[in-house]
């Protein structure tokens, strides 16, 4: 039965029955998506550095713009993602662990994110603000929402059965993902010395550069494609760790027994 | 409505024969209170700080509590049993919550009384009703989200330290609003009673939040795997 | 260019651990997928990956405590965050100073307002100048060199204490708006000619 006809998925997954082998996790969808993101990648910071021209107040370290606030808003998504993906994990029962891991895998992903909105934000701070860190709404609520993030991934990491481990994860992934609006409007709700959004905001102009606001657009397209990318390799790199599992185990058992019928 | 007490009475008795709150919790809450003085070295800062220490102090007493909560439950396959006994699972979870209710109570009002008497707060008749009201608000709300981050990690190795790094962010509003609406209420006066009543507003807000929350997740998180 | 090195730094240190991540999980992949490509594991994973139906019984029993929960926190968050606009504002506005509450000039607060053209002063390492916002100003003093891209017509959240009517800053921090524009030279020279506009 298993090779005759194999699902594409798992076929893909080992890299059998296609030409190239050793693929581990890649797909052709995947590298084309990873194309993608190499090309706009490399239009961002092209534009970020050489094409657009400093801003009026801002200067040169607007530059960081293009990175900060594409970071932020993947992050967002990806915690959003987990939180949808845990949701279908508990409500439907089927047997797969597919949605716990895209769950796990999109958390991943989002604390990286988070991590570089942080980092970046910080160093941009200090250049116009004067300070890297100061505990205003957005910045303390930002960091709250990493460090929950942080706590989920570790209870992911536990040694429990995949199914306790999905069950577990998914009501944190639920809980947590309510402190984004929070986040998000703590600058309009509290005064905050974070600037409110230039985009996204509630009265619903643009205040941004033709130009600039083109970079920041595709700055956004070319994450979320990274994003994409490493969800996708993540999750099935997941899927061959609880893979790696069942094979070892059934390979134990079967040495075990061979062994009992020789002596 | 019976059940929900049937467990809060199995969880006090087997407390009350333990008596781990008392020789244990209790002694490590006013620890902190202690080496928070040392550490501060100053009394006029005390005294301003005494409503944050105070609901640190508790918060770190009841992540032990807790912890205790559900290591009891989990030691034979207790909790398993008790769920396999017609009891919904959400009255399970108010039992749970009512239990540690009753210790916290305990635990707050023994550290109120600690702060008097090192920190040398004052708290008059109007302190003294928003004083209350804020406790018993602010422990329904501590409870109820330990109770439930509690329940995610019953079971699962390195619980001990998992507990804290979840639970902490999730608590620091709670933190923010206990520590002003007791700073009120104690002599310090530097916010007024108004603003003090509206922060136990707040309190109130988290702790039907949480409750909620921890009632509708308990049959998933406590359920045996498929 | 100025401030290189921190835009180099914030860009390489994003490109740089999304490289990262990317290359560890492929090389991961490559040596697990060599450890198990049997056939008998192909078989597992079909079986792994195959959807099962729904159950719907319990599915149901699972929806409406669910909703339930969250409808009670969405509202919840909304009724907090409503209630704490009017509570923890990061700062003042130099219009509210001893006027609104929690601005008393009596205590430590931290003072919003745009750095008035002309005021800016350097007296040996003080910095005076004076804020406004909304009509009402304050002169400020502040011991050293302000941080950021501080400068006239500005806003700015000053921290520190009224001291005869002259707020003694112990902190300022610049907060900018948030309005990009690119410099080019026709709005330089706008921006010069009325810069406080």
């Amino acid at each position: 039965m298993s090779d005759t006809t194999p699902t594409p998925h798992g076929a893909a997954l080992l890299g059998a029955g296609t030409a190239r082998r050793s693929l581990g996790t890649a797909t052709p969808a995947t590298r084309i998506i990873g194309l993608l993101t190499l090309a706009t990648m490399t239009w961002v910071v092209v534009s970020a550095f050489f094409i657009t021209s400093p801003d009026v107040v801002q200067g040169d370290s607007v530059r960081i713009m293009y990175a900060h606030v594409p970071a932020a808003w993947v992050a967002y998504l990806a915690f959003v993602t987990t939180a949808i993906a845990s949701g279908i994990s508990v409500v439907r029962r089927h047997r797969t662990l597919g949605f716990d891991r895209v769950a796990g895998a999109s958390a991943e992903v989002g604390v990286l994110f988070m991590g570089l909105a942080l980092v970046t934000g910080s160093l941009w701070g200090r250049l116009t603000w004067g300070t890297f860190w100061q505990w205003d709404p957005r910045l303390t609520t930002t960091l709250f929402l990493f460090i929950t993030y942080v706590g989920y991934l570790a209870v992911r990491r536990i040694d429990a059965s995949p199914e306790r481990r999905a069950k577990r994860s998914a009501v944190l992934a639920l809980l947590a993902v309510l402190e984004i609006p929070l986040v998000h409007f703590s600058v309009v709700l509290w005064r905050s010395l974070h600037q409110e959004a230039s985009v996204l905001n509630p009265d619903g102009d643009v205040r941004l550069d033709g130009l600039m606001l083109f970079t920041l657009f595709s700055g956004v397209v070319a994450f979320t494609l990274g994003f994409v990318w490493l969800v996708i390799h993540r999750q099935r790199l997941q899927a061959l760790v609880d893979l790696q599992g069942t094979v070892g185990l059934d390979s134990a058992i079967a040495a075990r027994a061979t062994e009992a019928v020789l002596r | 409505m019976r059940n929900v007490f049937a467990v809060a009475r199995k969880d006090l008795v087997v407390e009350w024969r333990a008596r781990l709150l008392l020789v244990r919790v209790l002694p490590f809450a006013l620890l902190v209170l202690v080496l928070f003085a040392v550490a501060l070295d100053s009394e006029a800062l005390l005294e301003r700080a005494a409503a944050g220490l105070v609901w640190l102090a508790a918060m770190f007493a009841a992540l032990l509590v807790v912890q205790r909560c559900y290591d009891i439950e989990t030691a034979d396959g207790a909790l398993d049993m008790l769920l396999t006994s017609v009891v919904e699972p959400s009255r399970v979870f108010f039992g749970k919550l009512l239990a540690v209710v009753g210790q916290l109570l305990v635990l707050v009002v023994v550290l109120v009384g600690g702060a008097v008497v090192l920190y040398g707060v004052r708290v008059d008749a109007a302190g003294l009703v928003l004083l209350v009201t804020t406790v018993v608000t602010a422990v329904i709300g501590l409870a109820s989200v330990g109770t439930l981050y509690g329940a995610v990690v019953a079971q699962l190795t390195g619980r001990d330290s998992l507990l804290p790094l979840l639970a902490m962010p999730v608590l620091a509003p709670l933190l923010i609003g206990a520590s002003r609406a007791t700073e009120a209420a104690f002599g310090s006066r530097t916010i007024d009673l108004a603003t003090g009543w509206a922060w136990t507003a707040l309190l109130a807000v988290f702790a039907v939040v949480f409750t909620a929350a921890g009632a509708a997740s308990f049959a998933t998180l406590t359920e045996p795997d498929a | 260019m100025k401030d290189l090195g921190f835009i180099l730094l914030s860009w390489s240190v994003t490109l740089g651990s999304m490289a990262l991540l990317a290359l560890a999980t492929l090389r991961r992949a490559k040596s697990l997928a060599a450890r198990i490509r049997r056939p008998e594991a192909l078989a597992v994973v079909a079986m792994e990956l195959t959807p099962r139906p729904d159950q719907p019984a319990s599915s149901r029993r699972r929806l409406l405590p669910a909703i339930i929960a969250g409808l009670a926190v969405v509202v919840g968050i909304g009724i907090v965050a409503i209630f704490l606009t009017s509570s923890i504002d990061y700062y003042c506005n130099v219009d509210e100073i001893g006027v609104r509450e929690g601005c008393d000039d009596t205590r430590r607060v931290r003072v919003q307002g745009t750095v008035d053209e002309g005021s800016l002063e350097q007296r040996m390492s003080t910095t005076a100048f004076v804020m406004s916002f909304n009509g009402a100003s304050l002169p400020v003093e502040y011991d050293g060199e302000p941080g950021g891209i501080f400068q006239e017509c500005i806003p700015v959240v000053a921290h520190g204490r009224v001291v005869d009517g002259v707020l003694q800053a112990t902190r300022i921090e610049v907060k900018h708006s948030n309005e990009y524009e690119a410099q080019n030279k026709e709005r330089i020279t706008e921006a010069e000619t009325s810069a406080c506009s």
